[in-house]
């Protein structure tokens, strides 16, 4: 380690008061795209997070702002990567104001954690990414993981109701407050909420909850097609219920999940309803009747806690072989209409490539996500992104305003440096130039995860 | 470029019969409605697709002239009043709804569509558009996004900027640009939720991709009356606590029950200190247990009545008495001063008993009328504009009441923005570098402030002069920031 | 220096003529622009506010001296208090036709006020800008409706309207046409008559043909002609007899109002009226000294000789004597309706006015409000039903028509689009803005076109007469007609009428 970032080590060890900082060997689990940082901040204070900040500017250092690591496989790797700033010992809960449905609470605290702590007083946050138990707060808001219940609680960033944020430069904002209804000054929060770490970082969320249903319920039904699914859950969507999750999943989804499930196949539409139980079993017999009605076999009942585990299990990512460092998780998203098509590039894809498939889509909100592992060794993924791609936008229409914008969720490393791992080459030059714009008033030294995000930011 | 070239290229724009310049003419565009600011536009374009937005967008850029983006003129806060001298442009030719979208529930629009009219298309087809603003018949879905509008039932709804997937905005450059996504999600940052409520100094937005709502099956309109508003406000914090959401939940305190019964009969107990106008919708069986729910909380803090509209009539006479409300304030007083704070549940009442305290400090009344369950508040000041001094001593009363919420926890604006009319006071709300941040994105967006420029941020060059003595409504509304 | 004459805001580019009756004092300022004027050898000067005041009361207050040449000042100009009650919030505006045409503010009913506030206070002289804006306003009301404030906006249009009159460029022949129209022939059963045969004479002869073709009539009359409704039979316009009694049991006395040019042109509406009157019950009678109400002299600045009306209908009709005053013409309704606030400053009539307006009664709110009689129509009828913007949004009558019509069974009641919307046709707007009012028409008949109904109810006769002119100009099959006619059409083959020797 060369004099000056020893230096840097002693004086975060100081700023931080960290008992046991990691440097070196130690930091092996927190590579991002093969590079290793030389050290892990781990400050306990917002104080200590601008002290780091700060130095790293001074000292051109790139740093990578990292929660329970979940997002490790996405993104580009890093242009510079000397420190992992860690939300670890930044976990606690600040406030729980039970009256106003809102808990701040510090960037590190699990997902887990926040909804037990929620779970105390009858209500939620309604935030679901994939593992939980990892999966910080920090990183869910501002990495913008929203799982399947996006389609009940909004997407992740509606959470947000006040930021408090360290800037590389030595400055604190906080922005909004702790009201549901604010138009005071630019929305912030926003902006922030997303940016995979390339503004700014966040030592205090403060977030909006709701109240958890007193019953929930869960159906669902096969269908022989993806499209009959799909048009079922469009079907679904236009009746007045209000379901917590409508997923649409393929029998390769059904088989990760396992037998615990059960969910009836090939293409399986499964929704959930939360509300008191009079209304709740209307929405469930009024959804039941429209599976049959569609076409729908085999209908499987979950109910309360059945219903729960099964919205945490589909909210999780398929294991086994689709966890592996070769497998790739892509998402494409569009108009409702234009799952099935997603679907057949996913088959397409994973055919050409020689992959294993996946598929579960939030159907509800237009976003379809597949996963694909490697049948053997050595299988090269571009041709199966290519074709993903292709034929993913094939169905966009720019001049009727049909977008349609891909992402590779995760991925082998090497691929993430050949392609637009943000779907970026589908958007305006226009608009990622006023995002670099807007990166270089944050973070002009490009301090914070230099060239990880979209358009390597 | 000077002055006439100006004028003549942007008639060249967008053709002679849609470009004003007469100075009668654009007196009718030197404010929206906030009328104590005046600024003169140098002329007013009527553009009539995103291509004549992009040429005027590139001629005032050249000629260094403030652009304003105008939807119907509606806004509270001064945020469609012209830069002096700027070039004004005006929606009201771009009013088509290009698409709806039944398959996906999404309707492209352009943004001079009135609110009302997109609802009004495709309610028979089972759909609305939600965020509904009490000018919902006027004002334009454009306008909303600029100002990330609410509305009654933006409680259980959202706001406008959850309502808005995608939009189309030229930026300074003269690009046309697509942010947000017909799905879930845009790559990179959300310059979608980002530009939705930046009052028009980001951009010019052109076209709007929004989400339509099924509509609920049945409509539960109920109001319950107290003697005490206190007690009012303790009933809507804990039927917040409790989750028990309504669509909508307003209240109105014993001046606003007066003056609204003095010139309307809505059916509200003239002796009552505070009414609550609670909404429900859904599913009847969700409707049950959530309005047995709420009886009961409404009882334990000594309701005195409680009934639900038994008819379509008695429904739209209670609403009516909620939506005409400030224009009632005339009855009662021949001015007020509308306030816009918004602060924690929780503290709705006391907050108010603050309000009180305040109003008899400078011997004005302080009327109430609000979306009590955003806890999102009107404090409105009732002075008498005659009475030599009372206008400035509402105006003083104003900026305490808006302090009130700040110290409550609040903010100074949860729906109406910021505009010219609460720029000052977001001094009070922020630190010096959090306005710096929002100083430099704004410039980042717009490096030659060409978009409506002298908005939302205290301090620039762009003055608004005050309106005389004569402006509009002795109903004014006047800026908190009148006498500093 | 020391000018002798009228100071008065001129409609030509917000210049200042001193005209040649009212002395008037000017700062030394403007005394030496005016100097230089004339020596440019112009006639108008421009004054910045505040340059003038008038010498006969230099004690009066500003108010006073600025009403000496404010078009838009005086007891009599648009009620100041009223203006005030505009919050300038905008909620007006799609509720305008105008504006929804034009889309330029100064086309809306917040523009218009603000236009007018700026002139009653001053701010700004009257100019072709001015005038424009403010004569392209239909008078419909449609904004009242809309208001949250309760701005009553007519009357403050109508009041400009009266005060604009006196800067109004107009030539003396203009001015004598005026005149003629307003004070003597709408106010003249005789006259008009006359008129009326003159007419018929002239579309049921070889005249029409010969006088087109030979291109003698003026070219702006030859464009306006085809509106002209045909005259009907002269039989028609027989005045009603001074009473008719009610058949059977007589439940309640009214007056009946004819209105000038129904009576003279829908003749067969007052007639069914009455009938329909008098078969449920009503004493109907019909005063012989009543005349013209005043609406389109109102409504074009004329508010003097629609007091003059006013007072001459009030002499006619005593409402103390009866139960209600009727009418089947929506326009002249409204005006009636209005007469005590047109009176509310003459203390000889105010308090009569008050009453007299309280008791006029659209006569399908009377039939509305009596247990009215059913009768089936002889023919099945698919009726749409269009809103009179007078009975609309002025009278706030809206379900009392459709009331009657359920009455009347074998109808089927035809959706229509924007059926509240004005036609057009607006007093005389078809005339003085031709080009408006029939775009106006244009969307009106193409939403009647949509609903596809064969017959049209609408209670007005210049609503009648644009869209019978609107079916004509399209070929389209279309009968027009007031909703009272059909319920009469069904009385009369029900027998209700039989031997009961009504008119």
């Amino acid at each position: 380690m060369p004099a000056s970032l020893d230096a840097f080590a002693r004086a975060v060890e100081s700023d931080t008061g960290d008992p046991r900082l990691l440097s070196g060997e130690g930091t092996g689990m927190y590579v991002l795209g093969g590079r290793v940082p030389f050290l892990i901040a781990r400050p306990a204070s917002h104080e200590a997070v601008l002290s780091v900040l700060a130095r790293a500017s001074e000292e051109g250092l790139g740093v990578v702002p990292w929660g329970g690591g979940t997002g490790r496989r996405a993104g580009y790797p890093p242009e510079r990567y000397d420190v992992a700033l860690s939300t670890e010992r930044l976990a606690a809960a600040v406030d729980f104001l039970r009256d106003d449905l809102t808990a701040v609470v510090q960037p590190g605290m699990t997902i887990e954690s926040l909804n037990r702590l929620t779970r105390s007083e009858g209500q939620t946050a309604g935030l679901d990414p994939a593992n939980p138990g990892r999966a910080t707060v920090g990183g869910a808001i501002f990495a913008g993981r929203s799982g399947p219940m996006r389609v009940r609680w909004g997407r992740a960033r509606d959470r947000v109701m006040r930021l408090k944020v360290a800037l590389p430069d030595g400055s604190s904002h906080t922005y909004g407050a702790l009201v549901v209804k604010n138009v005071t000054g630019y929305d912030m929060n926003r902006l922030l909420a997303g940016s995979w770490g390339t503004l700014a970082v966040a030592t205090e969320l403060a977030l909006r909850l709701y109240k958890a249903p007193e019953r929930t319920g869960a159906r669902a039904a096969a269908f022989p097609e993806a499209e009959a699914a799909f048009a079922a859950a469009r079907r679904l969507m236009a009746l007045p219920l209000h379901p917590l999750w409508v997923e649409v999943l393929d029998a390769g989804r059904l088989a990760a999940l396992g037998e615990r499930y059960s969910l009836p196949g090939p293409w399986c539409l499964a929704a959930a309803f939360g509300d008191f139980e009079e209304g709740l079993a209307e929405q469930l017999r009024r959804f039941e009747d429209l599976l049959s009605r569609e076409g729908g076999r085999d209908l499987a009942r979950f109910d309360d806690e059945a219903a729960a585990r099964l919205g945490a299990a589909l909210a999780d990512q398929p294991g086994g072989d689709f966890a592996r460092e070769e497998a790739l998780a892509v998402r494409a998203s569009g108009r409702a209409d234009q799952l099935p098509r997603f679907a057949r590039a996913a088959e397409e894809a994973a055919r050409k490539g020689g992959f294993r498939l996946a598929v579960a889509a939030h159907a509800g909100s237009g976003v379809l996500r597949a996963w694909l592992a490697p049948e053997e060794k050595g299988v090269e993924p571009r041709a199966a992104w290519d074709a993903f791609a292709a034929l993913c936008r094939a169905g966009a229409d720019p001049a009727r305003g049909r977008a349609v914008h891909l992402r590779l969720d995760s991925g082998p490393a090497a691929l993430r440096d050949q392609i637009s791992v943000w779907g970026e080459d589908g958007l305006d030059p226009a608009a990622l130039g006023l995002m670099r714009r807007l990166k270089r008033e944050y973070d002009p030294t490009r301090t914070l995860s230099p060239g990880r995000f979209v358009g390597r930011l | 470029m000077d002055q006439a070239t100006l004028i003549a290229k942007l008639t060249g724009a967008v053709g002679a019969d849609y470009i004003h310049t007469d100075p009668v003419a654009l007196r009718a565009y030197n404010c929206d409605a906030l009328t104590i600011y005046k600024g003169q536009p140098s002329a007013v374009v009527l553009p009539a697709d995103t291509e004549q937005v992009q040429q005027v967008v590139r001629l005032c850029r050249e000629a260094g002239v403030p652009l304003i983006p105008r939807g119907a003129g509606t806004c509270l806060s001064g945020g469609a009043t012209p830069a002096p001298g700027g070039v004004l442009a005006v929606f009201v030719r771009m009013n088509q709804i290009l698409e709806i979208d039944y398959e996906n529930h999404l309707a492209r629009v352009q943004p001079g569509v009135v609110n009302l009219h997109l609802s009004r298309e495709t309610l028979p087809r089972g759909f609305h558009y939600a965020p509904d603003p009490s000018s919902q018949m006027a004002c334009t879905i454009g306008g909303n996004a600029a100002e990330n509008s609410g509305g009654a039932h933006c409680l259980k709804y959202g706001m406008t900027t959850n309502h808005i997937q995608g939009m189309t905005v030229v930026l300074a450059s003269g690009d046309a640009v697509r942010l947000g996504s017909d799905g879930d999600e845009a790559p990179g940052l959300d310059l979608r939720g980002f530009f939705i409520g930046s009052e028009g100094t980001f951009a010019v937005t052109t076209e709007l991709t929004v989400r339509l709502t099924p509509n609920p099956e049945g409509v539960r309109t109920m109001l319950a009356c107290f003697k005490e508003v206190g007690d009012a406000c303790r009933t809507v914090s804990e039927v917040i606590a409790a989750g028990a959401v309504p669509a909508a939940m307003e209240l109105m305190d014993r001046y606003t029950i007066e003056a609204v019964e003095k010139v309307m009969q809505a059916g509200y107990p003239k002796d009552a200190g505070a009414v609550l106008l609670i909404e429900l919708d859904g599913l009847p069986s969700s409707m049950r247990p959530l309005e047995a729910l709420i009886h009961g909380i409404c009882m334990r803090n000594a309701c005195a009545s409680f009934r639900a509209a038994q008819s379509e009539a008695e429904r739209d006479s209670l609403w009516m008495g909620r939506k005409r409300a400030f224009g009632a304030f005339g009855a009662i007083a021949p001015a007020y001063y509308c306030l816009d704070g918004t602060v924690p549940r929780s503290k709705l009442a006391v907050v108010l008993e603050e309000f009180d305290r305040i109003a008899a400090r400078y011997g004005l009344r302080i009327t109430n009328v609000f979306h009590a369950g955003d806890g999102s508040l009107h404090p409105n000041v009732l002075f008498d504009d005659r009475v030599p001094g009372e206008t400035a001593r509402a105006v003083e009363c104003g900026a305490e009441v808006l302090r009130a919420c700040i110290r409550a926890g609040g903010v100074l604006s949860g729906e109406h923005g910021i505009g010219i009319e609460k720029k000052r006071e977001m001094r009070d709300q922020f630190d010096a570098a959090t306005l710096g941040i929002m100083e430099r994105v704004r410039d980042a967006v717009d490096p030659e402030g060409i978009f409506n420029p002298g908005k939302i941020l205290p301090g620039g060059d762009v003055e608004f002069p005050l309106a005389g003595a004569s402006q509009p409504g002795g109903v004014a509304r006047m800026a908190a920031a009148f006498s500093k | 220096m020391l000018c002798r004459g009228e100071a008065c805001l001129a409609p030509r580019d917000g210049f200042l003529i001193i005209g040649e009756y009212t002395d008037v004092i000017l700062s030394e300022e403007s005394e030496r622009r005016i100097s230089v004027l004339k020596n440019l050898n112009t006639e108008t000067l421009r004054f910045a506010q505040g340059d003038i005041r008038m010498e006969r009361d230099v004690t009066a207050t500003a108010e006073t001296q600025r009403s000496a040449f404010n078009p838009l000042l005086g007891p009599l100009g648009p009620d100041r208090e009223m203006i005030q009650r505009c919050i300038h919030c905008g909620l007006c505006t799609t509720s305008c036709p105008t504006f929804v045409l034009l889309g330029n503010e100064m086309d809306s009913p917040r523009g218009r006020i603000y236009l007018m506030r700026m002139v009653v206070d001053g701010e700004m002289a009257v100019n072709d800008t001015v005038l424009k804006h403010l004569d392209r306003c239909l008078d419909c009301r449609a904004c009242e409706t809309a208001c949250p404030s309760g701005v009553r906006y007519g009357s403050l249009i109508e009041a400009a309207r009266e005060g604009l009159e006196k800067v109004r460029g107009r030539g003396a022949g203009a001015r004598l046409l005026r005149r003629l129209l307003f004070r003597w022939l709408l106010p003249s059963r005789a006259l008009l008559g006359l008129a009326a045969a003159g007419t018929r004479l002239y579309q049921r002869t070889f005249l029409r043909p010969l006088l087109l073709k030979l291109g003698l009539i003026p070219p702006k009359l030859a464009r306006l002609e085809p509106m002209m409704p045909e005259v009907p039979p002269l039989a028609s316009m027989l005045p009603l007899p001074s009473e008719v009694p009610a058949s059977g049991e007589e439940r309640c006395r009214v007056a009946f109002f004819g209105g000038c040019l129904q009576s003279a042109l829908f003749g067969d509406v007052n007639r069914a009226a009455v009938r329909a009157l008098a078969a449920n019950g009503a004493r109907v009678v019909i005063p012989s000294s009543q005349t013209c109400c005043g609406a389109l002299q109102a409504h074009a600045g004329d508010r003097e000789t629609a007091r003059l009306l006013a007072r001459r209908n009030m002499e006619a009709i005593d409402p103390s004597q009866f139960d209600a005053i009727v009418l089947a013409v929506s326009g002249c309704g409204a005006m009636l309706h209005e007469y005590g606030e047109l009176l509310a400053g003459d203390p000889a009539f105010a308090a009569r006015a008050r009453a007299f307006s309280s008791k006029v009664m659209d006569v399908t709110v009377f039939l509305s409000k009596v247990k009215l009689r059913r009768a089936p129509h002889p023919e099945p009828q698919r009726v749409a039903y269009h809103h009179p913007c007078h009975l609309y949004h002025a009278m706030k009558v809206r379900q009392e028509p459709l009331k009657v019509l359920e009455a009347v069974g074998n109808v089927e009641a035809v959706p229509l689009r924007e059926s509240d919307w004005c036609c057009g046709s607006a007093g005389s707007y078809n005339l003085t803005q031709t080009e408006l009012s029939m775009r106006l028409l244009d969307r009106k008949m193409g939403h009647i076109r949509a609903a596809g109904a064969p017959v049209v109810c609408t209670g007005n006769p210049g609503c009648q007469i644009q869209i019978a002119y609107g079916a004509r100009e399209r070929g389209m099959e279309l009968r027009v007609v007031h909703p009272v006619v059909l319920l009469d059409e069904a009385y009369r083959a029900a027998g209700f009428y039989d031997g009961a020797g009504l008119p």
